[in-house]
Order: structure tokens, then C-alpha cells, then sequence
């Protein structure tokens, strides 16, 4: 194997098969995939995140939440996820058409939030957990976010109806509430429009027993 | 070949062509030895901090630029994109220029982009603390960075077959041809990855399929071939025989070249995908096996019989922990990636392990135990202290030994409570505390090791001023006494 | 040998050493001077077992490939090939089967009532486990919860919780996601049955019958709302907010003392 031109040809064609086999046939198969219109319920799905969830999903991803949650869900028979409550199907291609990025994930250091949405869709809860998840879940390993929220003196007026509600040792100074700042808002309607049990052609659902 | 003066040798003139190239490489190498080193100290802080916090997650929690999300980022980056790739530029810049028989030449424009290259990172790392990340996992630096760091690869890919391109010698040895594969591949893998996720992200689950394309091939068509070059070019060299075959070089290589770039979607098993891609991934996963084991006899029987050498050669103790393992870490990554392992391991801290056990037990090891060689000779001064070496090996091999194993282990426990839908999430949580405990000790082992190798190399740059002393007969013991062919 | 021998020192070692200014170059070099001839390579033929495992794995992965890509179609998720089932589980008793199934939908309530049924101080979410409400004789309130969902203070073993509100889960267009009445069934009888607590199962039957009867209702009850509610019985209930239970309020006074009757009609006749 003196030959340079042959080396260099063995290692143009070796990368090029894989980059056929991986990157171009995967865009082939889905690369096109559109939204589903099921004709029974008339919903179509997915749909793209509106304003404010949309900003959410970009804190999502600057705050690297990506590395402790993912967002797929293995299919019945494979893993527990479902038997978990995660979802009610395993996810598809089809789900991720308008996600940049993905956010499939490669590790669960907390659960996966494809469905948290359907799970957990309460802002109380939410903005608890964001401001310091001991609040909600004793023993989490999640870190505290409370720079996402704001402590303010509490006005004349008294407490703000949007003021967290934070009990025993984790509620603010007498007289101090503790406020969620706007990003906050965005992550937790983020959050809460992550929902995905919806019957696709290639995804049914189970039926109920 | 005619000796050049009436007093030298055919081998002397040799040696004086290699001290030539030694020569000619020094401020190049040297300039990305000292970035890699100084990036490797950051990543290793970086890596402490999120350690801890995985297991004491309110530790430093105010600050949003030190949040897990990010330190953890900013720590995969350092030492991916600084320390290893760094020190693997330095170490296949010798190596190419030694077994090509030519100096190193217009080392400026090496010099230029190991410059843009530390220029780039830095404000890349800044950005990713500061929330610029962009999410793909390995390719997180800022896009306001990356056409810098194209640019730096660029230049030394071409610098690389530009020595290829005017050796002296006819003869290609293994080495050379991974070398010329892993620069040859890596622009490819890193524009069209920069392509489809970042400048213009292709649809949906595609982004995920390009993306484990890219990293897997990071793994294994940069990093594990200059990790293999280097073992073959160090092992062979410091023993002093051949490499046991040349067919079996042969047979890994091609096999390492058609499996290893299939690789990619065993990240994904389980996931949004169709069948065949996760099948096809497992399947080439385990092709593998062909040259993990093919390298892995090659290696084993080039070292039979001198074992002892270990003693007095720093290089080869780490080559050889190094060797054995990317044996050890592939055969794991061969296992993990069947559905049946998948099942429990995916999502788990044993992914984490798995990627430790291959870029550091394999690739650090290997580029310590590579700079171990190289800074003498283009320094032409003799490590200082075999004290810190001593420490550094001894704290790197348990500190790695007691990350990989224990970490392995609780994965594996972890993936089994989280297949049972009745332990409840936090439950599954707690099972890996004493894991991650584990691995934030070995991280202060590692970072210690980091720090003696430092000291030991800032130490050797201070001799460089000063006059040439003689080794002194310790961990180098066998020099100057008669057992070493010197002046051979 | 590395010589220490002054008058052969190199001049300036280490800054921009000028290799033709020594006498000798070996000289400055022991580092290069004790080092091994380059690498190269030997010539030992392939292991024979490599070549044949080479073989074995080759075919091992066709076979893998031709038999679990799902025939290389986009749409084919599962590496099984169509029809195949997976494994079943052993047979299980009607209520097990239940209680499993509660189980894995009770992860929808875990997020605010905790896996443990303890409720969350905090953000005043009232327990689950040894709950009065939960143990009550009959499920017609709490079913009536899960359906619509509860507002304002509510007192559980004798404890007032106040101030949270809890989602209606009845599953609906508007809410795709809500649980089917076999689903609450399960649910409740999962949460009568855990965490020390012992009550009766709730039947599909019963969830049905109370969704039957409060189909027109869409805000959620209140505590005194459900307190007029009969634990078992009927679906003799209040449809909407404000209705009146006729026959449960009957029943109520019938069972009252003479003198607590008499009481009471006089407390209404002077309003």
C-alpha cells in the first residue's frame, strides 16, 4: 500500500458510501415529510410552536436542558417509556418536522418531556420546579433556575396574583415574593405545549382496553 | 547513503536528518502541545464543576453561565475541540514529517492556525457559557466561531498532504495512512454537518440522523485513527522490533474504513427512526469486532516479551494503557450498541462511561504517552522530574479506572430501575448518586495528573533557556550506563 | 555517550541551537541518540480464526440486515417483521390487571400528588394516601373530581387545603387527552388501593353512569357542591352548579331527629 493515489481513493469511497447510506437516503425517506391531516378528528399534526412557546424552546436550548432530558418516546415493547406514562405511542419522524434543533436527546438524567405537556400542564407546578425543583421533587439532581425569576418586594397593594408559590423552607424573605421573569413564562408555555399523543398513519394509537 | 563528514555514520547521518525535522517541527508542535495542555486544564475544571453539580445540584446554582447545561457544554468542547484535537495536530504533524523523511516547512502558516484555532474556541466556549450554544450536541460552538475553526482545519489538512505530497520516503507506513485518512475525512464529516444542522437545518429527524453521522465519525474516523497511528508509530519504535503484521495492519484499516463511518445511528437505537437505519448501524457496529481484534493482535504480539520495557519508558506505559483500552472500550461500544444492551443502557450514565473509556483511557493515555516522546526530542532537553511523571501516570490510570468501571456499572443498575415502570423517577435518581460521587474523586485523581504533567512540560520549557544536562538514571534509568544503543 | 565535558558544550543550547555550529551533532542529542530505528512493519500471515471469524460476522450481519430493516420502507418503525407479537404477560387476575394499568395512568397524577400519594405541602396539593375523600365509602365525589376537576378549599382529614385548583381529566375533544371512563375507573381503584389505603374498586361502570348524569357540567366543584353529593348510590346528582339534589336533600332530613327537624323548619320558616 506504497500508493498514495490508491489510499486516497479507498478513502474518498469508503466515506461516501456512508455518507449515501446515512446522510443522503435518511433526507431521502424523510427529508419531505409534511404535517398530517387526520380526516376523522380534523386535527393536523404537528403544528409550528406559536410566539411565546417558540421563544421558550430557544431558552430551552441556551440553557442546555437538551442534556438531561430527551424527547422521544420508545415504542410499546421496547423499554418502559410508555408504561411510564410518557406517551401514549412511540415517537416518529414526523413528530420532529419543525424542530431546530432537534431536541431528541441522549440521556436521562430527569424524564423525558414529550409529553410533559399532557403530563404536567400546570403553570404552578412549572414554575416551582424551575425555581428550585426541590420544591416539587425531593432528591432531584435538576439544578435550580431561580435566575429566572425575580425577588421583589411585595407592594402595597399586596402579593401579585403571578407571585410563585414557594412553601416552608424554600418560600422568600418576609415580606418578598418571587416573581417569574418573562423568560420564565416563555420556558413554562414551552413546556406545556409539548403534547404529541396524536394518531399518525405511521403511529396509531393503541386502542383502550 | 554517504555519510556526510569523515567522522559520521550512515545511521548518524540518519539521526542527524531526524534531528533536522525535530528541529523543524519544535515551534509548531510546541505552540499546539502548550493550547491543548492549557485547554485540557479548563476542561478539566469545567468537568469538575459539572460533575459536582450532578450530585449537589445547588453548588454554584446562582449563576446562569455556570448552569449544568452549559459548564457541561463548555467542558465537551474543550476538550474535543481544544486538548484533543490540539495535541492530535501536534502529534500528527511530527509524525507525518518524521516517517515522510522531510521537514517541516512554512511552519507560519501552522503557527497561523493554531492561532485562529485558540482564537476561535475561546470566544466559541465564551459563547457557549454565555448561552449561544446551539444545541447539537458536539457541534455546540457558536456559527460567529466556527468558519474560524474551519479555516484552521482547513490549513492543516492541506499542510498534512502537502508533507505527504513531498516525502523522501517511498515506503508508507500504517501510520501514515491514518493520518492521511483522518485529514482527508474530517473536513468532509465537519461541512457537511456544519451544512445540514447549522447553516441550513434539514428537516426534523434528519438534523439527528446527520448529527450522530458527524459525531460518531468525529470518534471514530479522527480521533481513533491518529490514536491508532500513534500507537503504531510509538509501540514498534520505543520496543524496538517491527509490528508483528503488515496484513493484519492492512485488514484493520480497510475494515476500520467500511464499518466505523456506519457507525452513526446506534446513538439512536430506540429512537424516531425507521428500522433499517438503527439496523444498519448495529450491524456495522459489530463488524467492528474485525478490526478491534485485528489491531488488537498486532499490537499484543509486537509487545510480547517486553513487557519490562514499561519500566523505564514512560511512552510506553501510556501506549500501552492506551491500547488496551480501545480494545476494551470498542468491545463495549460493540455490546452497547445491540438492541438487547440498548434497551437497558441507552439514555443511562453508561454512555458517559463508554465515551470516557474512549477518548480518555484510549485517546488521552495515548497522546500523553505520545508527548512523552515527542517534547524531549524537539525540545532536545530530558523530562525534569520523574517524580510527577510517576504521579502523572499513576493518577490518571486509577482516576480513569475508577471512573470507567464504577460509572459502567451504575448505568447499567440505572437503565434496570428505569425499565421497571413501578420505581418511581427520583428512586432511579438516587440509584446513581454513589456513581456520580465516585466519578467527581477520580475527576480530582485526573486533574491532579493534569496539573503534574503540566508542571513537568512548563519545567522541561525552562531547561530549554538553560544548558543541556545529561539525563539523570531514574525512570529513564539505563542511559549512559551501556544498555541503551547509544551512538547505534 | 552524553558528554559533560565543558569544552564540548554547545554554545547557546536550547535558544535557536545552529546545528552546523557543532562539532558534532549526535553530541546534543541523547534523546535521538538512544532512540530505535523507525518503526516498520513485519510480515506474520493472518490469524486463520481471524479470517474465518471475519466470515462468520459478514454473514451474521446479512442475515441481521435482510431480516430486521423492516424491509428498508420509511414507515416501518419496528424491527419486527409485520405480525410478530411480543412478549405477552403472564396471566393476570381482573383486578391486577387493574391495578396495573391504574398504575402506570396514575403517572399522570404523580406529577402534582407526588408517586407517593403525599401531596405537596407546598403548593397545596392535598394527599392521596389515607385521604378520607379517596377511602370514602362510595366513589361518586371523588369520580366527580377527576371528571371536572375541583376548585377553592377543600378539607381533608380534617385539614383545610386551599388555594389550588386541580384540572378536569375527562376526556373530551377539547381535551384529547384526558382519561376515558374505564381509564378513571382504573385510576381511582389504584389510588383506593395504595399506599396503606383499602376501599372498594371502581367499576367502568360507575365512572360511566356519573358521566352520564354530569354531562352538561363544564366548571369544576367545589367542595360544598360535593358535600350535597350521595357517596354511593344513583347517579341522583346535582348536573350543574346550583341544582338541587331533591331526593338526596329528602333523604338527608328524613334521617334527621324529630326535634333537629323541627329546628330546622323553623330556622326556614323565618327566613
Amino acid at each position: 500500500m506504497n500508493y498514495g493515489p490508491l489510499l486516497f481513493l479507498g478513502i474518498l469511497f469508503t466515506l461516501a458510501a456512508s455518507w449515501t447510506g446515512l446522510v443522503v437516503m435518511p433526507t431521502k425517506q424523510l427529508g419531505a415529510l409534511q404535517p398530517d391531516l387526520n380526516t376523522n378528528t380534523s386535527v393536523v399534526f404537528p403544528k409550528p410552536l406559536p410566539g411565546e412557546a417558540a421563544q421558550g424552546r430557544e431558552l430551552y436550548r441556551s440553557l442546555g436542558c437538551n442534556y438531561c432530558h430527551t424527547q422521544q418516546v420508545r415504542r410499546e415493547g421496547f423499554g418502559s417509556d410508555i408504561a411510564r406514562g410518557w406517551g401514549k405511542r412511540g415517537s416518529v419522524a414526523r413528530d420532529y418536522i419543525y424542530d431546530r434543533p432537534v431536541f431528541l436527546g441522549s440521556s436521562r438524567t430527569g424524564p423525558d418531556l414529550t409529553n410533559i405537556g399532557e403530563r404536567q400542564p400546570s403553570y404552578e407546578w412549572h414554575y416551582s420546579h424551575l425555581y428550585n425543583p426541590q420544591t416539587t421533587s425531593k432528591g432531584s439532581v435538576m439544578p435550580p433556575y431561580a435566575f429566572l425569576f425575580e425577588l421583589r418586594p411585595i407592594g402595597p397593594e399586596g402579593p401579585s396574583t403571578n407571585s410563585v408559590k414557594l412553601g416552608g423552607e424554600f418560600a422568600p424573605k418576609a415580606g418578598y415574593e418571587v416573581l417569574p421573569k418573562p423568560e420564565a413564562k416563555q420556558l413554562v408555555e414551552y413546556l406545556r405545549s409539548l403534547k404529541s399523543s396524536v394518531e399518525l398513519p405511521e403511529a396509531p394509537l393503541p386502542k383502550s382496553e | 547513503m554517504a555519510a556526510l563528514s569523515p567522522r559520521g555514520t550512515a545511521t548518524s547521518d540518519a539521526r542527524a536528518q531526524l534531528a533536522e525535522i525535530d528541529e523543524s517541527c519544535r515551534g509548531s508542535v510546541l505552540l499546539f502541545f502548550l493550547s491543548g495542555m492549557a485547554w485540557l486544564l479548563a476542561g478539566s475544571v469545567f468537568a469538575l464543576i459539572a460533575s459536582y453539580k450532578l450530585h449537589a445540584p445547588d453548588f454554584l446554582g446562582d449563576f446562569a453561565w455556570l448552569t449544568f447545561g452549559r459548564i457541561r457544554t463548555a467542558h465537551l468542547n474543550a476538550v474535543i475541540y481544544g486538548f484533543s484535537a490540539e495535541i492530535s495536530v501536534g502529534v500528527i504533524l511530527w509524525m507525518m514529517c518524521r516517517l515522510c523523511r522531510v521537514p517541516l516547512m512554512a511552519q507560519s502558516v501552522i503557527n497561523l492556525a493554531a492561532l485562529l484555532w485558540n482564537f476561535g474556541l475561546t470566544i466559541g466556549i465564551i459563547g457557549i457559557l454565555a448561552g449561544d450554544t446551539t444545541g447539537v450536541e458536539y457541534l455546540e460552538l457558536p456559527k460567529y466561531c466556527t468558519p474560524i475553526l474551519f479555516l484552521a482545519f482547513a490549513l492543516i489538512a492541506v499542510w498534512t498532504i502537502v508533507i505527504f505530497r513531498f516525502r523522501r520516503e517511498k515506503h508508507l507506513y500504517v501510520s501514515q495512512w491514518y493520518i492521511l485518512a483522518a485529514v482527508l475525512w474530517f473536513p468532509w464529516l465537519y461541512s457537511t454537518a456544519q451544512l445540514l444542522l447549522i447553516m441550513d437545518p434539514a428537516r426534523g429527524a434528519v438534523q439527528a440522523a446527520v448529527n450522530w453521522w458527524f459525531a460518531h465519525n468525529v470518534l471514530g474516523l479522527w480521533f481513533t485513527p491518529v490514536g491508532l497511528a500513534s500507537i503504531y508509530y510509538f509501540l514498534p519504535k520505543v520496543i524496538g522490533r517491527p509490528i508483528h503484521s503488515y496484513y493484519l495492519s492492512v485488514l484493520g484499516f480497510w475494515t476500520l474504513a467500511l464499518f466505523y463511518n456506519w457507525n452513526g445511528f446506534h446513538h439512536l437505537v430506540g429512537g424516531p427512526f425507521p428500522a433499517w437505519m438503527i439496523t444498519i448501524s448495529i450491524v456495522a457496529s459489530v463488524m467492528m469486532v474485525i478490526p478491534v481484534v485485528a489491531t488488537a493482535i498486532n499490537h499484543h504480539f509486537t509487545m510480547v516479551g517486553h513487557f519490562g520495557k514499561m519500566r523505564h519508558s514512560p511512552t510506553l506505559r501510556f501506549i500501552f494503557i492506551g491500547a488496551i483500552a480501545y480494545t476494551a472500550s470498542s468491545l463495549q461500544g460493540v455490546l452497547s450498541s445491540v438492541r438487547w444492551f440498548s434497551e437497558t443502557a441507552h439514555f443511562t450514565h453508561h454512555t458517559v462511561a463508554h465515551a470516557h473509556w474512549g477518548m480518555y483511557a484510549f485517546f488521552t493515555m495515548t497522546m500523553f504517552g505520545a508527548m512523552y516522546y515527542i517534547l524531549p526530542r524537539i525540545t532536545q532537553r530530558e523530562w525534569p522530574s520523574d517524580g510527577l511523571i510517576s504521579l502523572h501516570f499513576w493518577t490518571t490510570l486509577v482516576g480513569i479506572a475508577m471512573y470507567v468501571l464504577p460509572l459502567s456499572l451504575g448505568g447499567w443498575f440505572q437503565g434496570k430501575a428505569m425499565l421497571d415502570p413501578q420505581i418511581p423517577f427520583l428512586e432511579v435518581v438516587k440509584i446513581t448518586l454513589p456513581y456520580l460521587k465516585i466519578r467527581t474523586v477520580s475527576g480530582l485523581l485526573l486533574t491532579l495528573g493534569h496539573v503534574a504533567f503540566f508542571v513537568n512540560i512548563a519545567w522541561l520549557l525552562v531547561r530549554t533557556f538553560g544548558p543541556y544536562r545529561a539525563p539523570e538514571p531514574m525512570i529513564l534509568a539505563g542511559v549512559g550506563t551501556g544498555n541503551a544503543p547509544v551512538g547505534k | 555517550m552524553p558528554d559533560s565535558n565543558p569544552s564540548r558544550q554547545p554554545r547557546n543550547p536550547g535558544v535557536n541551537p545552529d546545528l552546523g555550529e557543532q562539532h558534532d551533532v549526535a553530541e546534543i542529542h541523547a534523546a535521538l541518540l538512544r532512540e530505535k530505528p523507525e518503526p516498520r512493519e513485519g510480515f506474520e500471515p493472518l490469524n486463520l480464526w481471524l479470517v474465518a471469524l471475519t466470515g462468520g460476522l459478514l454473514f451474521w450481519g446479512g442475515y441481521y440486515l435482510a431480516n430486521f430493516s423492516g424491509r428498508f420502507e420509511a414507515n416501518e418503525y419496528s424491527e419486527f417483521p409485520r405480525g410478530k407479537v411480543t412478549a405477552v404477560a403472564a396471566a393476570e387476575t381482573p383486578e391486577q390487571k387493574t391495578l396495573r394499568m391504574g398504575g402506570q395512568l396514575y403517572a399522570n397524577c404523580a406529577a402534582c400528588h407526588l408517586a407517593d400519594g403525599t401531596g405537596n405541602p407546598a403548593l397545596n396539593i392535598p394527599p392521596l394516601a389515607g385521604s378520607d375523600w379517596v377511602q370514602a365509602d362510595g366513589a361518586n365525589r371523588i369520580i366527580r373530581i377527576v371528571l371536572h376537576g375541583l376548585n377553592g378549599p377543600v378539607k381533608v382529614n380534617g385539614q383545610v387545603w386551599q388555594g389550588n385548583a386541580m384540572n378536569p381529566w375527562r376526556k373530551t375533544a377539547e381535551n384529547p387527552s384526558g382519561l376515558t371512563d374505564e381509564e378513571i375507573a382504573a385510576v381511582l381503584s389504584y389510588v383506593r388501593n395504595s399506599w396503606g389505603n383499602k376501599a372498594s374498586f371502581v367499576t367502568p361502570d360507575e365512572v360511566k353512569a356519573v358521566s352520564e348524569a354530569t354531562k352538561d357540567r363544564t366548571e369544576a366543584w367545589t367542595e360544598a357542591e360535593l358535600l350535597q353529593v350521595p357517596l354511593k348510590g344513583g347517579a341522583a346528582a346535582p348536573a350543574a352548579a346550583g341544582g338541587l339534589d331533591l331526593a338526596g336533600l329528602k333523604g338527608q332530613v328524613e334521617k334527621l331527629s324529630a326535634e333537629d327537624r323541627k329546628k330546622l323548619l323553623e330556622s326556614l320558616q323565618s327566613k
